[in-house]
């Protein structure tokens, strides 16, 4: 039975794995998420909370661009912000794929 | 998949130590348990509850409650929860609004009237509040508290606690001595959720007032009947039926999650599958913590492959063929084995059983 804990914001929250994917939960909230939320939260929790480590290993591992990886989490983060759950982790998540948009070639 | 987990480890022979209950607690925290409820019998009662309720709370950020009459609290108790258990919440039973009223349920261990110790609870409860812990009451609903339910709503307010929980029955240990004098019929339970949801509905300092049922349909079925929809309910309650998580239903159709997501300790470390009948049934002995650990029971005992493996369809009785198996998914298990000895017995106070005929549901379907 694999448990994780990440920190986020001034609490840790515990990630359990199960059958369906994880369970995920604070002191006083719990939610659930599928076998790819268990995933990237492992991902994350493995590369010690640093977002571009994760970005990098999970494009590695499945074989996606970085900018598509930043494009799933965003929107996996944006149903943990609603929690009130890694709010920091969203806003460097929106601030990697805004400075990427940035610094794309402008092709019009 | 455990959420939660009851210990009681207080009020019978043969107890638990201080170091197995730590141990315990030590394990449930490290495989994942989300929510822990240390209850009793009275866990004051035992003379190590400061160092068993510290080490709970300090192990780490999970739910942590602890259920008291509130009768034998201290000063110094409050303040020693205050200063060393941050998290926990404590849950005081008060059923009732006076000496009189309270007392109805309660006798001390002589038989005596328990409305002696009304003043008590309240000055414990409102000193909880002054040393800053999270407190909440319990109130049982039975055929002789429901009448005082609402005025003791009335006077709870006053005490600015944080939840306002009302229970309903459960015919176990002496519940069920008393079962006729306590049990709630079917129109007075219907009655008394329709009332407290248009109260809470159009009231919006109720939001610290909720009701705990042991299965789905003593939400759904009166309030459905009354028009309410399965959004309304989850909308004022904040309840929802387990058969609504995709993961819980992907695995199971019953409603019953007893040794699906919860499970109960007793006192002498016998796990059992339900908070509600915690002790004293060997049909329902899952393990003994003292022989296995316990997560070696909770995934190997014959009990919980067995409770794990009903199906709706294998219920007896109508439970297949109702309108509301999506939302209740047969009842609840613990009474069916309670009252009619069986787990794959009818919930008997079901109102779908009760009657031959069956009610005519207006309400919305979501």
């Amino acid at each position: 039975m694999g448990i994780l804990s990440l920190k986020t914001g001034d609490r840790v929250l515990r990630v359990r794995e199960e059958d369906f994917g994880c369970a995920i939960f604070s002191n006083n909230r719990y939610a659930e998420g599928d076998k790819m939320t268990f995933e990237v939260l492992k991902t994350l929790s493995e590369s010690e909370a640093e977002l571009s480590k994760t970005i990098q290993t999970l494009s590695c591992k499945y074989k996606v661009a970085e900018k598509q990886i930043v494009i799933d989490l965003i929107e996996m983060f944006e149903e943990f912000n609603r929690e009130g759950w890694f709010i920091e982790i969203y806003e460097q998540l929106i601030s990697w794929r805004n400075k990427n948009a940035l610094s794309e070639p402008n092709t019009h | 998949m455990t959420r939660k987990a009851y210990a009681a480890p207080f009020g019978i022979d043969n107890e638990l130590s201080t170091e197995e209950i730590i141990s315990l607690i030590r394990e449930f925290f490290s495989i994942g348990v989300y929510d822990l409820a240390v209850t009793g019998g009275e866990p004051l009662c035992r003379k190590d509850w400061r160092e068993i309720v510290r080490f709970a709370s300090n192990i780490g950020e999970w739910k942590l409650t602890l259920n008291t009459n509130g009768i034998l609290w201290e000063e110094e108790d409050i303040k020693f929860v205050a200063e060393h258990c941050e998290s926990i919440g404590i849950i005081v039973s008060l059923d009732g609004y006076s000496p009189r009223t309270y007392g109805v349920l309660r006798k001390d261990g002589h038989h005596q009237g328990g409305d002696r110790f009304f003043a008590k609870v309240v000055k414990n409860v409102k000193l909880m509040k002054e040393y800053g812990l999270k407190v909440s009451i319990n109130y049982t609903i039975t055929s002789l508290t429901i009448n005082n339910f609402f005025e003791t709503l009335e006077f709870i307010r006053h005490l600015r606690i944080d939840g306002f929980l009302a229970i309903k029955f459960f015919p176990y240990g002496r519940g069920k001595v008393n079962f006729g004098k306590l049990e709630i019929n079917y129109d007075d339970w219907e009655s008394f959720i329709f009332q407290a949801t248009r109260s809470k509905e159009s009231d919006p300092s109720l939001s610290f007032l909720g009701i705990s049922t042991t299965c789905p349909w003593e939400f759904y079925i009166p309030l459905m009947r009354h028009g309410y929809t399965q959004d309304d309910i989850e909308r004022i309650w904040d309840y929802n039926t387990p058969l609504a998580s995709k993961s819980y239903s992907s695995m199971r159709d019953l409603g019953c999650h007893a040794g699906i997501t919860s499970c109960a300790i007793s006192p002498d470390g016998s796990v059992f599958p339900c908070g509600t009948v915690s002790a004293r049934i060997p049909g329902l002995f899952c393990g003994n913590v003292r022989e296995r650990s316990f997560l070696e029971i909770w995934e190997d005992s014959e009990m919980f492959k067995k409770l794990r493996s009903l199906e709706l369809n294998k219920l007896k009785g109508h439970c297949s063929k109702c309108q509301f198996k999506e939302l209740c998914g047969g009842g609840c298990r613990a009474r069916a084995y309670v009252l009619k000895g069986g787990l794959d017995e009818v919930d008997p106070i079901c109102p779908y059983h009760l009657s031959s005929n069956s009610y005519n549901i207006q309400g919305r379907q979501s």
